[in-house]
């Protein structure tokens, strides 16, 4: 993740990090309320605009944002099959195999899942790329999510590098005697994986052992509680950022459930 | 204070426990980049090496072989492109099912870790295998449907099947090759957790 994370002085950057969390998991259950296309198009709008000018502001590389769109067109196309062959609602108005139609209402809700899909990108991009993961988790321990849980997230943040590290190492020592990891068949491929998993998971399993240690000789208790010399806090934006957010949430539920509007079909998401 | 045993236990849960979580969430996350070595097509993997580790994971440490899959997929949503959100509900209904359902039944069962007798490998290529991959795909089903990627036709006609296959395949080889090989270094090194949750009892301290 701190591969994602573009330094800089915006908006976003100076909101905390717990307001960018409550942001980021409101905004995406709001996105899954949304089934119209012109609407899905609004709210793509209103989060997509955002990450554009933050590219751009910050200089944000394709790099950071190739997973992003490498899971848009793989999961737009199969929201693309899924809805257009399989949608069972609506009149058929072309058959593509027995029993398989294109309907009239399969065409707007592939749409609409797109959209969806994308504003849902929109959304994680801004989070990531303002946010530091340290950050990040200071912001899940600030929502009172119990402190070794956070451990956990910090701690398997802090092993990833070294896990690659690792990784690399024994498979060029196992490369230099001559092993071809990408040649073979399946369960060629397989054995060789084995020769390199068993030396990485023990090498992995002797760093719990440290690691532990070096924990219970300062004294760690998990459960204790605990105080921080940095404490992340709320400021007037925060406020209204959160307050925007849970408005925009209510004000979704309401024309959805109260007026009937934003759904091609009411009774699923 | 005068530092005496008051004889009041509470459980604690150990550092050891803690970390290692941590490692399993790290090991889950590298492994599910591994999948792209198993891809015939591009796109498609016949093999999801992190399934076959979840399934190991859940039995030597219980609960907290559990936290890997749920914690590693959800740090891995940047990395695949995923909605924060969207990935803790993969963790939770999806990913969770490969190592809870070996860990509980092996604790239950008390099975060998080591697939040494017969009953173990049956209830290997039963719970180990087939039952936990099939509630995997079967929940990743049903967030994929919640938050719209598939209708429920196309979830459960065509979807599920390469998730169970890829996850099934990955548990039946790499799961029971980690088995049979780590075990003995798992149980050596102490960090074989025989209970579910392998809580710790501490004493607490203070006046008599």
């Amino acid at each position: 993740m701190s591969e994602l994370y573009c330094p800089g002085n915006t908006f976003f950057h100076k909101l905390s990090p717990q307001t960018k969390i409550i942001f980021t998991f409101l905004m995406s259950i709001t996105a899954l309320f949304i089934q119209m296309p012109l609407w899905n198009l609004v709210f793509l709008l209103a989060v997509g605009i955002p990450v554009i000018w933050l590219k751009f502001k910050l200089k944000v590389t394709s790099a950071v944002l190739k997973p992003f769109l490498r899971t848009a067109v793989v999961v737009t196309c199969a929201i693309a099959v899924s809805w257009l062959l399989f949608s069972g609602v609506g009149k058929p108005i072309y058959k593509v195999y027995d029993g398989i139609y294109i309907t009239d209402l399969s065409i707007p809700l592939a749409i609409a899942m797109a959209l969806r899909l994308l504003s849902l990108l929109a959304i994680t991009i801004i989070l990531v790329v303002t946010t530091r993961e340290v950050d990040i988790i200071a912001g899940i321990r600030k929502l009172r999510i119990p402190y070794f849980i956070c451990l956990i997230f910090a701690l398997a943040l802090r092993f990833i590098p070294t896990l690659y590290d690792d990784y690399h190492t024994i498979v060029e020592a196992q490369m230099s005697r001559g092993l071809e990891l990408e040649k073979g068949s399946l369960l060629e491929r397989v054995r060789k994986l084995i020769i390199i998993l068993v030396p990485w998971l023990i090498t992995s399993f002797k760093r719990v052992t440290i690691l532990a240690n070096a924990l219970d000789s300062r004294g760690f208790i998990p459960l204790q509680p605990r105080s921080f010399y940095k404490e992340p806090r709320y400021s007037k934006t925060d406020y209204v950022m959160i307050f925007l957010s849970f408005a925009v949430f209510i004000l979704v539920l309401i024309l959805r459930y109260y007026f009937g509007y934003l759904a091609i079909i009411p009774w699923r998401l | 204070m005068s530092g005496k045993k008051k004889g009041i236990f509470t459980p604690e849960i150990s550092t050891k426990a803690i970390v290692v979580a941590a490692l399993n969430s790290g090991i889950y996350y590298v492994l599910g980049t591994f999948g792209t070595l198993f891809q015939p097509i591009p796109g498609v993997s016949v093999i999801y090496p992190a399934s076959g580790y979840a399934s190991a994971t859940g039995i030597w440490f219980g609960f907290w072989g559990v936290l890997g899959p749920i914690i590693g997929t959800i740090l891995s949503a940047p990395f695949w492109g995923y909605s924060i959100p969207v990935a803790i509900a993969f963790g939770v209904l999806a990913g969770m099912w490969d190592a809870l359902i070996p860990a509980i039944v092996w604790r239950v069962m008390k099975l060998d870790p080591m697939l040494r007798d017969k009953r173990s490998i049956i209830m290997y290529i039963i719970f180990g295998s087939i039952v936990n991959t099939f509630m995997d795909a079967f929940g990743g089903m049903i967030v994929s449907i919640a938050i719209g990627w598939y209708t429920p036709e196309f979830a459960f006609t065509v979807a599920i099947w390469p998730w169970f296959i890829a996850d099934a395949v990955a548990c039946l080889t790499l799961g029971v090759l980690m088995l049979k090989l780590l075990t003995p270094y798992i149980e050596r090194s102490g960090l074989y957790f025989e209970g579910f949750f392998a809580l710790t009892l501490i004493e607490e301290e203070g006046e008599e």
